[in-house]
């Protein structure tokens, strides 16, 4: 009976005669459900390590929705931090009947003091707590220590300078032409700003026309900050001075303009910034500094806790727009209208956060002249793994010459991967199927996707086989419906994504829906009837938790430089809410098989 | 305290037979001048004592015996009473030793006056529970009698008729098992793990404090 677990952590840190301290020296208390076990401020009087129940964590300034911001569950422990405070910061509420061995402080004290390690447990526990805390507090994206603490030189952009002497339509040109808002002219050595108001001010209600020079709108009296100053200083200026962009000056010398646009982006999550650095870069040398931003930004979109589906279509568009302005470099404009570019898998779907392989291939129309495609294409794949996409080990890339072809090449691909039906096939119609044309005449792939569909929806030998897939790998649960918990993690990418993604790729094909991103396509199945909507939206927010847990795995090995990605995350590391989420996410995942292989008649294969 | 609570207690204090009621009240009688005397007061805290005590039948009566106090919440395991009682010198040596691995003790004590009395006065007034406790005290109050000249004339609460009448109240035709391992499953408490005397006692503590809630 008081044989107290204490093989796991923070007990293990003790050695044995510590471990028989606490054996002897703990009580047992019984709370009620709804019992309030610890309140807010009351003095930390003992450890509580619970023996069987639930106890829940609550912040009671909080309104009731969010107040709950802790869950123990049997082999957790609670009032440690208590203790070393002083005095509870939160209430401790039973929520189910709960049985607790209770540690009285001086125990918990004399053991603090004799395994320095023992304490150290719960200091960086304290310590982990209150980051927690400040990175939720500091809810404006990137957190607030970098938000005080970012230069002006982060954040400033080339000065655009003109001469002074020209006319006003030049000027507008140029400012079009580098996508910038405000210019700067040089007379007699001072600088003048010369901004789109101004312009507008000048031609509209001034008397200037086309011709008259631009020092005769600029403005003289500027706000200058240095490039080591604070960038908060910058923007308490331009809010002092009632102006959106600042000059950088550097003993005399210009150094460059922040803009208001700028500091704003650059606080929120620096998304306007990437994007305007792609659709500004006019050299392959840019666009790759460009792109090597966007985990940059996935960072503080996920710090913001923008939800996960508003930052895959921005990533997606990004990526879109950057491959789209690879092509653009390496491809002739003459055949822009005569073919298509297409990418497929996860950048297909609009699922790649960060940069994974790149699957993509190339529609050519039937009567295109293009004899020297495969150089050209060889190019644009080395461009690309400049951006960053590293090359697909199953080389499904444009310089691949099996996936180029002529519409009519890829219909008889088609014909022949659905009449073949074997592993290699299906997998290919797969891909195939998540296409989304990023560059040239998206027409093309129309029609090879209505092909695609017209050989295959109705072809329910075809979908059975296709299906199939979906089951190949286990859902990670035990026979009694908890998580498996083996040591290196559990696969989330084949226990969870991939089965959902599968399915759906499945049902949408049976469907006929265009969509190729998973959350849209489940959109459509629920619009179309074919699953119903709390289903779909079940599966859609499944899909989105495995897909943060995998992409915080994959931060965290992208801090640590660990080239290998895995797609494993340790369940033992997860706080006891995520496990919940996780548990609940993968009977979701089991119960969508089991839709599967009824609907497929899969339960013989 | 309200007034049902008392007279609950005071109930509790006359339980029993006549015969154990008269005996306690000479005992108490005998004992007015001794240093045991306050033993017989009746007890107004709201602290109880659980006991769980395993004997063995020889010729020297070898009793392990564990006694925790218990209040509403809190089960005071690491507060126990916790002794084998025997004489060590001509107690079986193998069944002494038996007695610490499988209860779980650590200390002999022989049953003189004085060690009695320190278990005496762990206990005090307050009102024993325990599972089968009139079993279990029959064995000890005779060594008392010896050693002190009275059996414990505390206030007794049966857990295993307690969780009876639960039962009973909630599921009529049940049949109702005697061993605590069940009671235990019964009411979603944990599993007691091996035989020692205070495991059964903070067993039968916890279980007192689950009935208690449930008839409220």
């Amino acid at each position: 009976m008081v044989e107290v677990e204490l093989s796991q952590l923070p007990f293990t840190l003790l050695d044995e005669e510590g471990r028989d301290h606490v054996r002897r020296g703990v009580d047992l208390a019984y709370f009620d459900r709804d019992e309030i076990i610890l309140e807010t401020g009351q003095a930390g009087e003992c450890v509580f390590l619970i023996h069987k129940g639930e106890v829940a964590e609550l912040d009671t300034t909080l309104p009731a929705s969010s107040a709950r911001i802790g869950h123990y569950t049997a082999g957790d422990l609670f009032g440690a931090i208590s203790i070393l405070n002083g005095k509870s910061r939160y209430r401790f509420q039973a929520e189910q009947e709960c049985l607790c061995y209770i540690m009285p402080k001086a125990l918990f004290i004399q053991l603090c003091r004799h395994y320095p390690e023992f304490e150290s447990f719960f200091k960086q526990s304290l310590s982990h707590k209150t980051r927690l805390l400040t990175e939720k507090r500091a809810e404006g994206g990137v957190t607030m220590a970098g938000f005080m603490l970012a230069k002006v030189s982060e954040c400033m952009r080339e000065p655009l300078l003109m001469d002074a002497s020209a006319d006003i339509a030049s000027a507008v040109k140029q400012l079009n032409d580098s996508h910038a808002d405000s210019l700067l002219v040089n007379t007699q050595g001072k600088y003048g700003m010369v901004t789109k108001t101004d312009l507008l001010n000048g031609l509209v209600l001034g008397d200037c026309s086309n011709a008259t020079p631009v020092e005769a709108v600029a403005h003289y009296s500027l706000v200058t900050v240095t490039p080591n100053q604070y960038l908060f200083e910058a923007l308490v200026l331009m809010t002092r001075h009632k102006v959106a962009r600042v000059v950088v000056m550097e003993q005399e010398l210009l150094k460059g303009v922040v803009e208001l646009t700028d500091v704003l982006s650059y606080f929120s999550s620096r998304s306007y910034v990437v994007s305007l650095q792609v659709e500004q870069a006019n050299s392959l040398e840019a666009l790759a500094a460009a792109s090597q931003r966007t985990p940059e930004l996935v960072k503080a979109l996920m710090a913001q806790g923008v939800k996960l589906r508003f930052a895959m279509d921005l990533l997606a568009a990004l990526n879109g727009r950057i491959i789209s302005k690879a092509w653009s470099f390496t491809v002739d404009e003459t055949h822009h209208s005569d073919s298509c570019m297409m990418v497929m898998g996860s950048e297909g779907r609009g699922e790649q956060i960060l940069k994974t392989d790149q699957d993509n291939g190339l529609i050519l129309a039937d009567d295109s002249q293009w004899p020297d495609v495969a150089e050209q294409m060889q190019a644009l794949t080395q461009t690309l793994i400049r951006l960053g996409y590293p090359p697909c080990p199953g080389n499904i890339m444009v310089s691949n010459p099996e996936w180029v072809g002529s519409v009519s090449q890829w219909k008889r691909n088609i014909v022949k991967w659905v009449s073949a039906r074997d592993g290699d096939s299906l997998m290919k119609l797969a891909i195939l199927l998540d296409a989304h044309a990023v560059a040239g005449n998206p027409a093309l792939l129309e029609s090879v996707r209505e092909e695609l569909f017209e050989r295959c929806s109705r072809d329910e030998l075809l979908l059975s086989y296709f299906a199939r897939t979906a089951l190949r790998f286990s859902t990670p649960l035990t026979l009694f419906g908890s998580l498996k918990k083996p040591q290196h993690g559990i696969d989330i990418k084949k226990g969870g994504i991939f089965p959902i993604v599968h399915g759906v790729r499945t049902m949408a094909l049976e469907r006929r829906i265009k969509a190729t991103s998973t959350l849209d396509r489940l959109d459509a199945l629920a619009a179309d009837g074919r699953l119903d909507r709390r289903f779909a939206d079940d599966l859609g927010e499944a899909l989105a938790l495995f897909t943060e847990l995998r992409l915080k795995q994959q931060l965290q090995e992208l801090d640590t430089a660990i080239d290998k990605r895995t797609n494993r995350v340790v369940v033992q590391e997860l706080s006891s809410l995520e496990r919940d989420l996780l548990r609940e996410a993968m009977h979701i995942v089991k119960d969508f098989k089991q839709r599967l292989s009824h609907r497929y008649h899969l339960e013989y294969s | 305290m309200s007034g049902m609570r008392l007279l609950d207690r005071h109930v509790a204090l006359f339980s029993g037979s006549l015969r154990t009621l008269l005996q306690r009240e000479s005992d108490r009688r005998r004992c007015a001048g001794s240093p045991y005397a306050w033993l017989f007061q009746p007890y107004m805290g709201e602290e109880l004592v659980a006991l769980a005590c395993h004997a063995s039948d020889d010729a020297q009566p070898v009793i392990s015996v564990a006694a925790v106090v218990l209040d509403q919440h809190h089960v005071q395991t690491s507060r126990a009473w916790v002794a084998t009682i025997a004489n060590t010198q001509s107690a079986n040596a193998t069944t002494l030793r038996r007695h610490h691995c499988l209860y779980g003790t650590s200390v002999a004590l022989a049953p003189s006056a004085e060690n009695l009395g320190t278990l005496a006065e762990f206990i005090g007034n307050r009102p024993l529970i325990g599972w089968q406790l009139d079993r279990s005290l029959d064995r000890l109050n005779a060594l008392f009698k010896k050693g002190l000249g009275f059996g414990l004339p505390n206030a007794q609460v049966d857990v295993a008729k307690l969780h009876q009448r639960q039962l009973r109240r909630l599921h009529p035709q049940v049949d109702i098992d005697s061993r605590i391992g069940d009671a235990l499953d019964r009411w979603q408490l944990p599993t007691l793990s091996g035989h020692s005397v205070l495991g059964e006692s903070t067993a039968s503590a916890l279980l007192y404090l689950r009935l208690q809630r449930e008839a409220e």
